[in-house]
């Protein structure tokens, strides 16, 4: 039999991907959204990272690549939350469905 | 010039139209001259054409026509004709409606609807003149009614006045009864004869001359005549309407409309002398029959002796007047009851009683301007307060009476002379009666009016203007100059106005009736007839100075002596009495079955349904309409709005504020849109 | 991993997947918000197992030290603080759940049609050996990517003050 090829992984992060934008478009709690959104970001770094090893295994773009994102996931993690902890001072909750003030 | 003669009436038309478009804005007495300058010219015109045709030598007569209307062989004309008689009326008639013109500036003076008055005037004179010159009976009908309709104007001129206003509808009315006569004989001469023209009817009717037809025509066209010419029994109209401006009497109520029927009778005579054997009345009960000749002197007898009677009884200047013109009228029907001979008599006295019936009635109105009443009793001692107008009168009062040698001498002797030629003792007698009461009233009237101490409102009596005066003047020389046409010895007026018949004693021949032409007889002077004449007259004059000449008069001393007969004359006879229940109250105004009443629940029943019903109808239609608009018209706005708001409804899920709903929108697009590439690759 | 026999690596891939979308699963629809945080924890996890399959030993290094070790803690650190906020959420997804769903699974679609089993990608059998370590990585960072790896210490530091500026509780002096 064949062993694992990049489909699989492709498959796998297909996957978790879609779970992630499911969460990210059904989650109410604000914490949940940014879960899904980790979930994405994480998706696409095995993307990645499966890529590299199996299409250009010789070029570090790749791994290099997954890293900066993992970077820039965990910024934006940071400021998420802290943009979270704003509006709960103001809005006293963390209900996604209240904080609806983008509509006229 | 002869040629012309259709522009004498035009005339006074004109004046007519300028003076209802401008009337009003002329100052002063301008609408008079206005007025005045048409009846002149027509005068003028009028006496051209009466001179070239009745002086010598004389002319053939003239007759023009214009096709109107032509239905299948027959036809309807308009045109104009003169001949003898036309042209003597066409002497008379514009003359004598200037004179009154004239005077009207004086009488008038001051009315504020001075230029209406002579508006009509102008108008009348138009109807009149065109009467005289008309060829054919529908013209002659339809200038008829004009007269007729310009009467009850001038009549009810002071509407203010209840009692002008109904005198003009008597009139009119009165009048009208008349008419539907005249207009059924019409009928039947168009009929039967086939034609309206004159000169073409007397043909046809002379070609067949035992025909029933034709005495019918005459005696249908006589009712006109005794309605317009207010004979017996349509008289009733013409005492009621001395309530319009004496000028208005003398012109219209003495010389020129009331002749007209007698014009009538004239001017149709060949159908009266064709049918004067053939019986068209008959009673078998009373063993009476007459003919339509008969028929005529008859009615004109009655109304000669009814009228002298209630002549005597008056306290009205203006209705002692009236009464005498009925009474006179009545003479010349008789005159012309009496054949082919009494036509030029009747004719003759038609115009001279036109002046000086004329000449009296201005001369009452120039009584009345300076007394400021019509009541004789008020009145007394004015031929030395009004000087002129006393010398004119006695002129034309003499003139009436018959007393040698004014004018009515000579015409109501010419009458007298034609009964007795025909040999109707009763109706001499009967005549000479009335001739009688006519010196009689016109006597009490003289001696009220212008004798004696003058009572309350003559004191103050002063002549009338020159205006006024002249024209009294100029109509007593006339009535003597005039009169003096017709003497036995020189008998131009019998020349000129005697019937033809020799047409008509043969058959065919073209010519028309009263033309050149001489009498079947020249008259010789009866002598004995004419002092019989002048002692009847001086009787009643005599007999009336008796009894009036007295000073202190207060009421009338017939009263006394007569009592009821007095109280039967003054009543009328008890004719308006009769008229009024019977016909008045009876038919017309009666609550239960009067034709007031009648039309009064035909306007209640039907015509006021039929309103009510389209008011029903349309407000049925509104509420219609109004359904529809709510259940429909609304629904369908509704529906609009509802839809509206559900799309918004719909669109509003999405504009949640709510990131997550924008999230999901786009990538659901993006994804359909994306799959649908796909599989579209 | 890969030079070892299939078998082997099927024994390894399979029920690593499976943690890691059971976990990734329990993430989205577990109701307790502290629960779905503990399973994304364990996810991240799993997927650091699979970096170690796909011959990347720093990435799965910097797996768990960033986000299990950072990101995690800081997402319990937010949930504990809000855990009263938060409660239980008694409707697990919102309105647009259904649709939510319907789009995911769209998007699943399209990745399997154009990404998985697409014939574009030409994989090549073998791994070289030295990648993925952490000398190598090193030697990648401060040689041909220095530039990139500065800047993303100054983003780094940015995103730190704004947060503490964001989050930071107004003062009476405002």
């Amino acid at each position: 039999m064949s062993g694992i090829g990049l489909h699989h992984f492709l498959g796998l992060a297909a996957l978790l991907f879609c779970i992630g934008l499911y969460a990210v478009l059904s989650r109410r709690n604000a914490i949940g959204i940014l879960m899904g959104i980790e979930l994405m970001l994480n998706a696409s770094n095995i993307n990645l990272v499966a890529f590299a090893r199996f299409v250009r295994p010789e070029e570090p773009q790749g791994q290099i690549f997954a890293l900066f994102v993992m970077g820039l996931a965990a910024a934006e993690a940071a400021v998420g939350l802290a943009i979270v902890l704003a509006v709960y001072r103001t809005v006293k909750s963390i209900n996604v469905d209240e904080i609806s003030v983008l509509k006229w | 010039m002869l040629e012309w003669a259709w522009v004498v009436p035009i005339c006074p038309l004109v004046s007519f139209v300028v003076l209802v478009l401008w009337g009003t804005r002329l100052r002063g007495s301008g609408a008079a001259y206005v007025s005045i300058a048409g009846i002149a010219l027509a005068w003028l015109l009028g006496w051209g054409v009466a001179a070239q045709m009745l002086l010598p030598p004389g002319h053939e007569p003239v007759a023009h026509s214009y096709l109107w209307a032509q239905m299948g062989s027959r036809t309807l004309e308009l045109g104009f004709m003169v001949d003898n008689l036309a042209a003597a009326m066409l002497f008379m008639v514009p003359f004598v409606s200037m004179l009154i013109q004239i005077y009207s500036i004086g009488y008038m003076h001051g009315d504020p609807r001075f230029s209406r008055y002579f508006a009509f005037m102008s108008l009348f004179c138009f109807a009149m003149l065109l009467l005289v010159i008309s060829n054919n009976l529908l013209q002659m009908f339809i200038s008829w009614e004009l007269v007729g309709v310009c009467s009850y104007f001038l009549i009810s001129f002071w509407y203010e006045r209840k009692s002008a206003a109904l005198a003009g509808k008597k009139a009119f009315i009165t009048t009208r009864v008349g008419d539907v006569g005249m207009l059924i004989g019409i009928m039947v001469c168009f009929v039967h004869g086939g034609t309206l023209d004159f000169e073409k009817l007397f043909d046809t009717a002379a070609s067949q001359p035992g025909e029933t037809w034709i005495g019918l025509a005459a005696l249908l066209l006589f009712f006109g005549a005794i309605g317009k010419s207010a004979q017996f029994p349509l008289h009733t109209w013409l005492p009621d309407a001395m309530e319009g401006p004496t000028p208005v009497s003398a012109l219209i109520h003495a010389a020129t409309m009331v002749a007209a029927g007698v014009y009538l009778v004239a001017r149709t005579f060949p159908l009266f002398w064709i049918s004067r054997d053939a019986v068209v009345w008959d009673w078998h009960m009373l063993g009476i029959q007459f003919t339509a000749l008969e028929f005529v002197a008859i009615i004109g007898t009655i109304t000669l002796l009814i009228a002298g009677l209630m002549a005597v009884v008056q306290s009205d200047i203006k209705r002692v007047l009236a009464y005498s013109t009925i009474s006179q009228l009545g003479y010349m029907m008789l005159a012309l009851g009496m054949g082919a001979a009494g036509v030029a008599a009747g004719m003759f006295h038609l115009l001279t009683h036109a002046f000086f019936k004329a000449g009296l009635f201005l001369g009452a109105g120039s009584v009345i301007h300076a007394t400021e009443t019509n009541d004789m009793w008020q009145m007394g001692g004015l031929r030395k307060a009004m000087p002129n107008t006393f010398a004119t009168f006695v002129i034309v009062f003499l003139g009436l009476v018959g007393i040698f040698p004014f004018a009515g001498f000579w015409s109501k002797d010419e009458i007298v002379v034609t009964v007795l030629g025909e040999g109707r003792m009763a109706l001499f007698i009967l005549a000479e009666l009335g001739a009688f009461l006519t010196a009689f009233y016109m006597t009490r009237l003289m001696c009220l009016t212008f004798w004696g101490k003058p009572r309350e409102a003559a004191a103050h009596a002063h002549e009338s203007p020159r205006v006024m005066t002249w024209p009294l003047w100029i109509l007593a020389v006339g009535s003597i100059v005039v009169g003096l046409m017709g003497t036995p010895w020189w008998n131009k007026a019998h020349h000129v106005l005697s019937f033809d018949v020799m047409p008509y004693v043969a058959t065919g021949g073209a010519s028309l009736a009263v033309g050149a032409g001489h009498a079947a007889a020249e008259q010789t002077p009866n002598y004995g007839l004419m002092v019989v004449s002048l002692a009847v007259a001086l009787g009643g004059i005599l007999a009336a100075r008796r009894i009036y000449n007295r000073e202190g008069l207060e009421t009338d001393p017939l009263q006394r002596r007569f009592g009821l007969l007095y109280r039967i004359v003054e009543n009328k006879f008890y004719f308006d009495w009769l008229y009024d229940v019977v016909i008045v109250k009876g038919i017309l105004t009666n609550t239960k079955t009067g034709l007031m009443h009648l039309a009064r629940r035909m306007d209640d029943w039907i015509v006021d349904r039929i309103v009510d019903g389209a008011g029903y109808v349309t407000v049925g239609c509104s509420v219609v309409g109004r359904i529809l608009d709510d259940y429909v018209v609304d629904k369908i706005v509704d529906g609009v709005g509802v839809v509206c708001r559900a799309g918004g409804a719909l669109v509003n899920i999405w504009q949640s504020g709510r990131v997550q709903g924008y999230l999901v929108g786009g990538l659901a697009a993006a994804a359909a849109a994306l799959i649908a590439v796909t599989f579209a690759m | 991993m890969t030079q070892a026999s299939p078998i082997l690596q099927h024994i390894v891939f399979w029920p690593l997947a499976v943690w890691i979308i059971v976990t990734a699963v329990g993430v989205v629809r577990l109701r307790s918000i502290v629960r779905s945080a503990a399973c994304l924890m364990t996810c991240f996890v799993g997927i650091g197992g699979m970096y170690l399959m796909l011959h990347a030993e720093f990435v799965f290094a910097f797996q768990i030290l960033v986000y299990v070790g950072g990101i995690m803690v800081l997402i319990l650190f937010a949930v504990l603080l809000l855990q009263r906020a938060a409660g239980e959420e008694l409707r697990h997804h919102n309105e647009h759940g259904g649709l939510a769903l319907l789009v995911s699974l769209g998007f699943l679609f399209l990745f399997g049609k154009l990404v998985v089993f697409a014939d574009t990608w030409q994989a090549v059998g073998g791994a070289l050996p030295g990648r993925g370590t952490l000398v190598w990585t090193g030697h990648q960072f401060l040689g041909r990517y220095i530039i990139p790896f500065e800047v993303i210490s100054v983003v780094l530091l940015v995103a730190m003050v704004g947060a503490i500026i964001i989050a930071r509780t107004r003062g009476p002096e405002r």
